[in-house]
């Protein structure tokens, strides 16, 4: 409804009465009609207007920009001080040092307590960065000034201290990230470059947790932090002590996530007693631990691992008191065994088993050797108890598979995997597909039941690496673990091999089918390398195991393709195959498995191609494809990295491949790239390629005056398509864009001056002036935003004014 | 988050400004400290050129002082059973004939009435070659760094070392083993050993001319 059309009827109102083609009755009730109506879009415009204004008061975007600005002029100040400025005399710069420390929380302090402004989330963060790196750089200008010898534990404690206050006082999220990187930095150093320790770490740790809960988002910062950290700041003199510290966190967390209902704390502590139960299953971790293998060597202080027995002693009793207490109360209020009390308590019995078998190996070292059996028997009986209430018997199915090929194995390294898959099962059993706040798709589900049975061959390959060393006690458990579960699949296998063939038929065979395969091929090379010498079938000698992977590659590759001529599950297939690929890549670097790497990864983006990120998939395989063979070249032609033994094979027809293969990707892309216009392409492709191309002029390839030239024409080109795209963005009014614009040619350039090393005080004026333009840039571009058009219309509406188009 | 701001705010200046004015004041104690007991140390040392992001250009010093007979080991074993990497020592210090200090012992506790400073433990090396048997122990001094503007410190990594005169740094320290640095002198073949940067100056006023 337009005003101005409502404000000309209404004057019409009074001449139409006049000449009698309405009724005054009609009259007055057209006017009330519509003065009711102007009144309600007047308080909706108000509304809008409202909404408007709070969105724009948190531009997630501009805020960025002001913290990339505010980064770029401390940078540039401690470029300036590094000069270490000779002909200025001491007081003076010891001045200077206390002007950067204290010119901030000045004009900070007189913002919010004398003028008694609101400060903006945008102002308040870049002041919060000013403030809290400036303090550190202060700091570290007067030690340089008198020349005291450094001591960085305690600069980055103190440092960490100072930041932490600044945090409390702006709350400031670049405050509390800052403090958690301080935090990190001192432990770092306290522990592995000062070697001494870093006990302050805990209390760090423990001042941003109110800050955090505080906040919706860092809790996950948080929590990452107190678990990655707590590892660290051990002083580990009682080997293993780690090992009860970490399950009782973990175990705390979810018990406690669950009490709460707080997201964050049980995907944190689910994954993390998950993970926990997979490493703990492997004997590695029960050697050697306890108060009989006391280290006194050097690097471990005694004094210091008083704070190890403090922590571990409160963190077993809270984790204890938080689960038992939560799992009584849900016992005491007899709403039945509902899933959530089941995972509760098997969480308690993790909890119980890792003490006791702590105690045990503590106790006599010599049990450490049955580790594999107990947590196997552990993980077989839950598996069981779930499974019995499993609604999913398909997926089961696979879960006895991979445990019963962990027992095939011996267990070396299949039980890990194992273990992770059967307590991935939860995620079926609990709360409609969500686990600890993980939602899984169906998707997921498939793939889980494609890649079982494929990495149960892998293990099976891997294990030809094992010696079989386990004494009889160790067999007979072993064997005992056995019967347990034959008996156990004994009495579900075939009911659930019908049930499983009854709801997909399809997926069944192509499973039957996958698995008759891998094992058919697996079997065929095993008998040609071995000559079938082996004796006992459960334990196969594989000897001859990098012949194997490369066979097995091949069998996985061979079968890709045939499912792929046939179209079935050809995503799932790639994602098996690039990540087989992958892992050997990583053992066995050559031509061969880097190209088949990439073949891998090459169809997997391609698969994307179908799903609903089709133009995102495109681009972005294509430029994956383009990097990664320039990339390929490149270590080749350079480098001949980790090739040493392939120096004697030419190297041109891979060069020809994979020069070949950029050309043809990079054509369709040039294409692609012109014909769309919905979504600006060319941002990401240019930025890709032109960090490509910043970073190769740096490497020493006798051809340096070549790539300096090409380095710096590129600089330029780049500095013009920014320009040329801000000039764009600042017509269309599109911040976004903008901005993006800006970071781009900032980043660029910034990277240049690094690589190129030009001098401090000549880099530290460029950061600062660089710095100043982008937040006066941003600060003109928000401020003409305010007042853009529908801002205009909406406020000359609610005046009742004309508008525009009017 | 119901925190009182200003409360805040005055903690965290205060906590800021008590810590830069504790540097100084533990700056100038050492250094009154030295000059009224005439505790002024010089060592000999080599150097070259690397770089700190936030404090940029320094002359990084190495010690032949860092390497000492493996019997200063042995004498500290004595008073502890081991010694972990890291661990705080005192290296007792003796001037020879030009004014240059040695390390001539290693102590755990503050030796009474002998110059000494502190220093960092870092490892104990025994070796076996051609039958002979060997060992050192190495510690670490943490006034390894001396800070120089960037073109001073470019100059004098390009110039190289003069293994026959090499650098001397004097230090200040307090009865406690603490240290900060005097000066850092080179030699000159007219005016003996002078501050770098006088010899920077020096050396750039006759190519000037």
């Amino acid at each position: 409804m337009n005003p101005y059309h409502v404000d000309w009827l209404l004057k019409e109102l009074s001449t139409l009465e006049k000449e009698k083609v309405i009724t005054s009755a009609a009259s007055r009730k057209i006017r009330n009609y519509y003065e009711i109506k102007l009144k309600e879009q007047r308080e909706e415009n108000q509304r809008m207007l409202e909404e408007m204004r709070k969105k724009r008061k948190n531009i997630p975007v501009s805020m960025v920009l002001s913290i990339i600005a505010a980064l770029l002029v401390t940078g540039g100040i401690i470029s300036i001080i590094a000069y270490n400025w000779t002909s200025i005399s001491r007081l003076a710069k010891t001045a200077a040092a206390f002007v950067i420390m204290f010119t901030t929380p000045a004009v900070y302090a007189f913002m919010k307590f004398k003028l008694k402004k609101e400060i903006s989330v945008r102002i308040n963060e870049v002041m919060s960065i000013l403030w809290s790196i400036l303090f550190g750089v202060g700091i570290s200008f007067i030690s340089q000034i008198y020349r005291l010898p450094s001591n960085p534990a305690l600069f980055f404690l103190v440092w960490a201290v100072s930041t932490i206050l600044i945090l409390y006082c702006t709350e400031s999220y670049f405050a509390f990230g800052f403090s958690v990187l301080l935090t990190v930095i001192y432990c770092m150093v306290g522990q592995f470059v000062m070697r001494t320790d870093a006990v302050f770490a805990y209390l760090l740790i423990a001042a941003v947790v109110p800050y955090a809960l505080s906040k919706k988002g860092l809790k996950y910062v948080s929590v990452a932090e107190t678990v990655f950290l707590l590892g660290f700041v051990l002083e580990k003199s009682v080997p293993g002590l780690w090992i009860l510290c970490y399950v009782s966190l973990f175990v705390l967390m979810f018990n406690f996530g669950i009490e709460k209902d707080e997201k964050v704390f049980k995907f944190a502590g689910g994954t993390g007693c998950i993970v926990l139960l997979s490493l703990l299953s492997c004997d590695y971790f029960w050697k050697n631990i306890g108060f009989s293998f006391y280290r006194t060597t050097e690097g471990f202080n005694a004094g210091v691992s008083v704070c190890d027995y403090i922590i571990t002693i409160l963190l077993v009793i809270s984790g204890c008191f938080v689960s038992v207490k939560s799992i009584v109360t849900k016992f005491k209020a007899k709403n039945g065994l509902s899933d959530t009390l089941i995972i509760q308590t098997a969480s308690v019995l993790f909890l119980l088993l890792t003490y006791t078998w702590f105690a045990c190996c503590s106790v006599n070292p010599q049990m450490s050797v049955f580790t594999k059996d107990l947590f196997f028997v552990f993980a077989v009986l839950i598996s069981y108890f779930f499974m019995t209430r499993s609604k999913n018997k398909l997926f089961y199915l696979s879960l006895f598979a991979v445990l019963l090929s962990g027992l095939y194995a011996n267990m070396n390294y299949a039980l890990p995997f194992a273990i992770v898959f059967v307590f991935l099962t939860y995620i079926n059993l609990v709360k409609n597909k969500t686990f600890a706040g993980l939602k899984v798709s169906q998707t997921v589900y498939d793939n889980l039941f494609m890649i079982l049975p494929v990495l149960s061959l892998f293990i099976h390959s891997l294990n030809g690496f094992e010696v079989i060393n386990r004494n009889y006690t160790g067999y007979c458990l072993n064997a005992a673990a056995l019967v347990t579960a034959i008996i156990m699949c004994g009495l579900e296998l075939v009911p659930l091999m019908k049930e499983a063939y009854k709801q997909d038929k399809g997926r069944f065979i192509s499973l039957v089918e996958f698995t008759v395969i891998n094992a058919a091929s697996l079997f065929l090379i095993t008998w040609k390398s071995i000559n079938m010498e082996f004796s006992f079938i459960a334990y196969p000698g594989f000897k001859t195991v990098a012949l194997i992977e490369k066979y097995f590659i091949l069998a996985s590759a061979v079968y890709y393709f045939a499912m792929k001529l046939f179209k079935k599950r050809e995503m799932i297939c790639a994602v098996i195959i690039a990540f087989a690929m992958i892992t050997f890549s990583l053992y066995n670097f050559d031509i061969l498995t880097a190209s088949t790497a990439f073949c891998g990864l090459y169809l997997w983006f391609t698969e994307r191609e179908k799903g609903s990120l089709k133009n995102a998939a495109i681009v972005t395989s294509k430029i994956f494809t383009i990097l990664f063979s320039l990339i390929a070249v490149f270590f080749c032609k350079e480098f001949n990295w980790n090739l040493s033994y392939l120096k004697e094979i030419d190297f041109t027809p891979a060069l020809f491949l994979f020069t070949a293969l950029a050309f043809f990707e990079f054509v369709p892309l040039v294409k692609l790239l012109i014909e769309k216009k919905k979504f600006d392409y060319t941002f990401t492709a240019m930025s890709f390629l032109f960090l490509l191309l910043l970073i190769c002029p740096d490497t020493d390839s006798g051809e340096y005056l070549f790539k300096e030239i090409l380095s710096y024409a590129f600089l330029t080109v780049i500095v013009l398509y920014s320009v040329l795209g801000m000039f764009k963005s600042y017509r269309n009014n599109s911040l976004c864009k903008f901005n993006l614009y800006i970071v781009l040619m900032s980043f660029v350039i910034l990277i240049k001056f690094f690589l190129v090393s030009d001098g401090l005080i000549e880099t530290g004026v460029m950061f600062i002036c660089f710095g100043i333009a982008i937040f006066v840039m941003n600060q003109i571009f928000l401020n003409r935003q305010k007042q853009a058009p529908e801002l205009k219309n909406a406020d000359a509406e609610l005046k009742g004014g004309k508008t525009d188009e009017a | 988050m119901k925190l009182n701001k200003k409360i805040l705010f005055s903690a965290a200046v205060v906590f800021e400004l008590f810590a830069a004015v504790f540097i100084l004041f533990k700056i100038s104690l050492i250094k009154k400290s030295a000059e009224s007991e005439n505790r002024i140390y010089r060592f000999e040392c080599n150097f070259y050129d690397p770089f700190n992001p936030m404090k940029g250009r320094y002359v990084q010093l190495t010690f032949a002082e860092e390497k000492l007979p493996g019997s200063f080991y042995d004498e500290i074993c004595k008073e502890e059973k081991w010694i972990p990497s890291g661990q705080t020592v005192y290296a007792l210090l003796s001037k020879d004939e030009n004014g240059i200090y040695h390390v001539t012992g290693l102590s755990l506790k503050k030796p009474q009435n002998r110059n000494c400073i502190k220093a960092k433990f870092d490892r104990y090396v025994k070796s076996t070659s051609d039958e002979i048997e060997s060992s050192y122990v190495f510690i670490k001094f943490d006034f390894d760094r001396f800070y120089l503007q960037e073109e001073h410190a470019d100059y004098f990594d390009r110039m190289g070392r003069d293994s026959e005169h090499p650098l001397n740094i004097e230090l200040y320290s307090d009865g406690e083993g603490n240290v900060i640095q005097k000066e850092l002198y080179i030699y000159d073949k007219d005016f003996g050993y002078i501050p770098l940067i006088e010899y920077y100056k020096k050396q750039h006023s006759n190519s000037e001319i």
